[in-house]
């Protein structure tokens, strides 16, 4: 579960690292700056898989003579990991794991068949109830899949989107906090706009 | 009284695509319009078009106001830009799903918004009922959109789908500043 959560911190925060992802005697690279990983396709993506699977990760920081010159867009690459991945059994419970330890969450919109993700359902169903009702807890959400070909297409689009932080923390204060002293932080005005508009 | 905070919220895209509709829909006042009679190849298109702006206010709340700018619908009006997106929120451009003609227009307009402006920004992609409407996926290649700008269907007569729609780019731009906030550990894992 490591190396997804440390994924995740280096997409969203743009961040130039390696994770070496290991465990069960093996262990993979990844090397991230900015918005790409470092490498061929097929290698980022065969790595990424097994990334998913393995529990622990370290992160180092990245030295660019070391990287080569052809890189991936995270995007892509992730996209090209999850179409037709199958979660093992261990993955699985893990992702239930922390899928339960997650606060109600809100699920972004980008238009991910334009980047070649195959199974589009499960991801804008999350983001459909997300956008409807303000947030969505996810560890439900998985549960409620009718069978398990279903529910390996719930995690694949959590697993993407949570990599991805297409998954944010639904409810910031939307109320004033009295710290406030330069005004409003960003995400409290646009959640209370969004919580206005949802109301008309 | 307390001054309010005035933040704003871009409706844009080429002439008839519906911006003065989503304008009215998500205002709580009377909606300060300029529209005249069209004179150049947009009578056309229809009897009267936005010159200056369509104006509405949203009022959220006791401090915050919510100003919704309609933007004249064509390129030459560009420059408005630099007035309108301080303190903007995001945009929405409109496009009209069955006129390729207008493309070329809103392709400008996109390509200065980019160049200058560079807010959070969706499409909606309009008139999808008419026979020769194009999908939100050909309208997002014809005018090469971004593959990470989303483009979605949008029947601007209906109050609902334009909420939808600005809610989807409001929601983007919240996830966005949520991550920056808080560094990417937003959910505490």
């Amino acid at each position: 579960m490591q190396p997804i959560v440390h994924l995740r911190k280096a997409i969203v925060g743009r961040q130039s690292v390696r994770i070496v992802a290991s465990g069960f005697g093996d262990s993979v690279m990844l090397d991230h700056a900015g918005l790409a990983f470092y490498g061929s396709k097929d290698r980022i993506v065969a790595n990424l898989r097994a990334a998913f699977e393995m529990p622990q990760a370290r992160v180092e920081r990245l030295e660019p003579h070391l990287t080569g010159h052809e890189t991936v867009d995270h995007i892509s690459a992730l996209v090209a990991a999850v179409n037709g991945f199958t979660p093992s059994d261990r993955l699985r419970q893990s992702l239930e794991a922390l899928a339960g330890r997650l606060p109600p969450v809100a699920v972004k919109y980008a238009p991910l068949h334009r980047m070649g993700l195959l199974e589009v359902a499960p991801y804008l169903q999350l983001h459909r109830e997300s956008l409807m009702r303000g947030d969505v807890r996810i560890h439900p959400w998985l549960a409620q899949a009718k069978d398990a070909s279903e529910l390996a297409g719930r995690l694949r689009a959590f697993l993407l989107c949570f990599c991805l932080g297409l998954i944010v923390r639904a409810r910031p204060d939307a109320g004033r906090s009295k710290s406030e002293q330069q005004g409003p932080r960003r995400s409290s005005v646009l959640a209370r706009i969004i919580d206005r508009i949802r109301g008309l | 009284m307390a001054k309010k905070l005035v933040y704003k919220l871009l409706i844009t895209g080429p002439v008839n695509s519906g911006k003065t509709t989503l304008v009215s829909h998500l205002s709580d006042t009377q909606v300060a319009m300029t529209d005249v009679a069209a004179t150049d190849e947009v009578a056309r298109i229809k009897a009267m078009t936005t010159v200056g702006l369509d104006f509405g206010i949203l009022r959220i709340d006791e401090e915050i106001e919510l100003h919704l700018f309609g933007t004249p619908g064509q390129a030459r009006f560009n420059f408005m830009w630099d007035i309108l997106s301080k303190g903007a929120l995001g945009a929405v451009f409109l496009i009209d799903s069955a006129d390729p003609g207008s493309w070329d227009e809103a392709r400008k307009m996109y390509d200065y918004y980019q160049q200058k402006v560079r807010l959070p920004v969706v499409f909606g992609a309009t008139k999808q009922d008419l026979p020769q409407a194009k999908t939100p996926d050909e309208i997002a290649e014809a005018l090469q959109i971004p593959a990470d700008v989303p483009v979605l269907p949008l029947d601007a007569r209906i109050k609902e789908q334009n909420k939808m729609i600005v809610l989807t780019l409001l929601e983007n731009a919240l996830a966005e500043a949520l991550q920056q906030e808080d560094a990417g550990d937003d959910l505490g894992v």
